[in-house]
């Protein structure tokens, strides 16, 4: 009964949708993303493509699992957590053209699941001075599904949307439930985001309910809702090792493939500030360690966001800013952020856009990375193919995104004023 | 009735696509007949070398006489191709400081199977310096991607053609090299290599090649990203604060 409530509900709210012009514009474009892919994978990317990877794995998981993270079985390097590859074992038993077919289908699918999910967090987050009426959503989820990052997810068969649909889930719960066992199942969601990849692992800090009051100069923390949320989001991550533990080779491929193996060094578009780090000491021929300057980076980019975040002048949604300067971390620091990698972001930043007052300022640093990330990055990894040999940086990304983290950052340390009352919900 | 025959095409046409298989690319020669291709050696630190490789390292081979600041020349002389084979023939002067090529040091000629799937597994290109080949058939992603080579190499073709090379200690015979050395071979979209970097541990470069020509776009796009950057960035900052 719940079930055929929820779904005539869905349904409502999709014909309220379908009601303005821009959403189905961006339906008909997204679809047009999906045949895209499609048509692309049957002509020329049959095997050039991410999804290769994954259904190469769920076979590997299955038949010779030592051998999992041994790359010369993999047309690119699979680094994910070892459990990641069970994930896709049922995919990996069919077909691989109808595989690929079936998972972007899915992620089609997700897709929709992931406006339903931003809708009904906006709803919630939303501030007092927003219009009363859905147009101004619908506007935003219409500009989501345009985003531009789609076409890449689904040409490669990313697995970016199942991160965003797990993110949005533990965020709508926490958001909306208080109780402990509420707290556990949604870390534990947010964990088995961090076992299919790890984009989100640099959330769990700030998952703890950590504050410390600038003006009182006390340091509070709730112990047992932080124990509850980091024991749920560890606990889908420890099950991985187990895997270590069985299988020793394993842990040491991981590791290698990761963090000290040849592809780190390798020169790409990463708009990563790692990455254009390594790519200027790829140039110039500076002597470096991939993992010394992934570590810098973490703790400097890392620490600053957890300091900031501790810092926090508002508990309001705290979770959902928390939530943003995880990915935000990871998005900078990791080797490999890649255009795609953005659908992680996007969906926050727009959550963001409702949850700040109409008229502020901080939107000066929100609205224009979001309308660059949807719709102008991939540009930009098409110039850096022009420049690579002189001039090897995909810095516009990089630039936009430490705007958004200074966007952030104002926000959590700015004093309450007129300009930056919020949407009120505890989390 | 027509709409429904033409639906029904098209759901065959699609089924159909999962049987059939991918149409086998067609390699080529990414260059011409009279085309130069000239390499500088940035850094050649010969010394590092000696103690990696032995003093004879640079005696014989593409990297004798070898040192920081010279050049190689190689001009293509004739390509040829049947339905196995792509030849090709250089002329070529090797390392030299001087700007005047004088005459050749050698001709040489070189060869791939149209079908890079017939190379037998573990193929290695060379199991001594350079380890990586100078130029390869068109489209060199492909190419590299359908190879089965050895453990030496690890292909990445996500990017840059890149072949990466692992020369474990002891490789070449007992003592040679005396540690691991790695090597990042970027080529073109021509398959001619374009940064040969030899890597001791701790990413210290010992040997860096380039090929000594950068596309005529290069500057004029690099130039024209930073100035539209910074134009767009003071544009948007005035316009805000005017507001």
């Amino acid at each position: 009964m719940i079930f055929v409530d929820l779904l005539i509900s869905v349904k409502r709210k999709f014909s309220r949708f379908w009601e303005e012009k821009i959403f189905r514009i961006a339906v008909l474009l997204h679809l047009f993303y999906y045949f895209l892919s499609i048509i692309l994978f049957f002509t020329v990317l049959s095997e050039k493509n991410d999804f290769l990877i994954f259904y190469e794995s769920g076979k590997i998981f299955l038949n010779d699992i030592n051998n999992l993270y041994n790359q010369a079985y993999y047309l690119w390097d699979f680094r994910y957590f070892p459990l990641s590859a069970l994930f896709f074992v049922p995919f990996s038993l069919i077909d691989f053209r109808l595989a690929f077919v079936l998972f972007n289908t899915l992620n089609l699918f997700l897709n929709f699941l992931i406006i339903m999910l931003l809708y009904k967090i906006i709803k919630i987050v939303r501030g007092k001075d927003h219009e009363r009426n859905d147009k101004r959503i619908i506007l935003y989820i219409s500009i989501y599904l345009m985003g531009v990052p789609h076409v890449l997810n689904y040409i490669y068969g990313q697995i970016n949307l199942f991160i965003t649909l797990f993110i949005l889930i533990s965020l709508l719960i926490f958001l909306t439930y208080k109780s402990n066992v509420w707290q556990f199942i949604g870390s534990f969601i947010l964990g088995i985001s961090i076992i299919i990849k790890p984009t989100s692992i640099f959330l769990i800090p700030f998952l703890l309910i950590l504050h410390f009051d600038l003006e009182k100069r006390k340091l509070k923390i709730d112990f047992l809702k932080s124990f509850i949320r980091i024991f749920g989001v560890i606990l889908p991550v420890l099950a991985n090792f187990i895997l270590f533990a069985a299988f020793p080779k394993l842990w040491e491929d991981f590791l290698a493939t990761n963090f000290t193996g040849s592809n780190p060094i390798a020169l790409n578009f990463s708009y990563s500030l790692t990455k254009l780090i390594t790519n200027f000491c790829f140039l110039y021929n500076i002597p470096f360690n991939q993992l010394t300057i992934l570590l810098v980076s973490v703790g400097i980019v890392g620490g600053t966001g957890f300091i900031i975040f501790v810092l926090i002048r508002r508990k309001q949604n705290s979770i959902l800013y928390g939530y943003t300067f995880g990915i935000l971390i990871m998005l900078l620091t990791y080797f490999d952020s890649w255009d795609h990698h953005l659908l992680n972001l996007t969906p926050l930043l727009i959550i963001i856009i409702f949850n700040l007052p109409r008229q502020t300022e901080l939107l000066n640093y929100i609205k224009p990375s979001l309308f660059f990330f949807n719709f102008f990055d991939i540009l930009f990894v098409g110039i850096w193919y022009l420049t690579y040999p002189l001039f090897p940086y995909n810095f516009v990304g990089t630039f936009f995104l430490i705007l958004t983290l200074l966007g952030v950052i104002k926000y959590c340390l700015v004093k309450k004023s007129n300009n930056v009352e919020v949407g009120t919900h505890e989390g | 009735m027509k709409v429904r025959r033409t639906s029904i095409a098209l759901i065959l046409i699609f089924m159909g696509s999962f049987t059939s298989n991918v149409n086998a690319l067609d390699y080529s020669f990414g260059f011409r007949t009279g085309d130069q291709l000239i390499w500088k050696c940035n850094i050649c630190n010969i010394n590092e070398m000696n103690v990696l490789f032995g003093e004879s390292w640079r005696d014989a081979g593409l990297f004798e006489n070898l040192s920081q600041g010279k050049r190689m020349r190689w001009d293509v002389n004739t390509i040829e191709e049947n339905s196995t084979t792509i030849l090709t023939s250089f002329n070529i002067w090797m390392w030299k400081y001087d700007e005047s090529w004088g005459t050749l040091d050698n001709i040489t000629e070189a060869s791939y199977l149209k079908n890079p799937n017939l190379y037998p597994p573990n193929f290695n290109f060379s199991t001594y310096l350079p380890f990586v080949p100078f130029w390869l058939p068109v489209p060199i992603g492909d190419y590299l991607g359908e190879m089965k080579l050895g453990n030496l190499y690890d292909v990445d073709n996500r990017v840059l053609p890149t072949l990466n090379v692992q020369v474990e200690k002891d490789y070449i015979q007992p003592n040679i090299p005396t540690e691991n050395v790695y090597i990042i071979a970027v080529y073109n979209l021509k398959g001619i290599l374009s940064s040969f970097k030899l890597y001791k541990t701790g990413n210290v470069v010992v040997i860096d090649i380039s090929l000594d020509e950068i596309p005529l776009y290069v500057l004029p796009a690099t130039i024209s990203l930073i100035s539209a950057f910074l134009i767009v960035i003071y544009l948007y900052v005035k316009r805000k604060r005017n507001i």
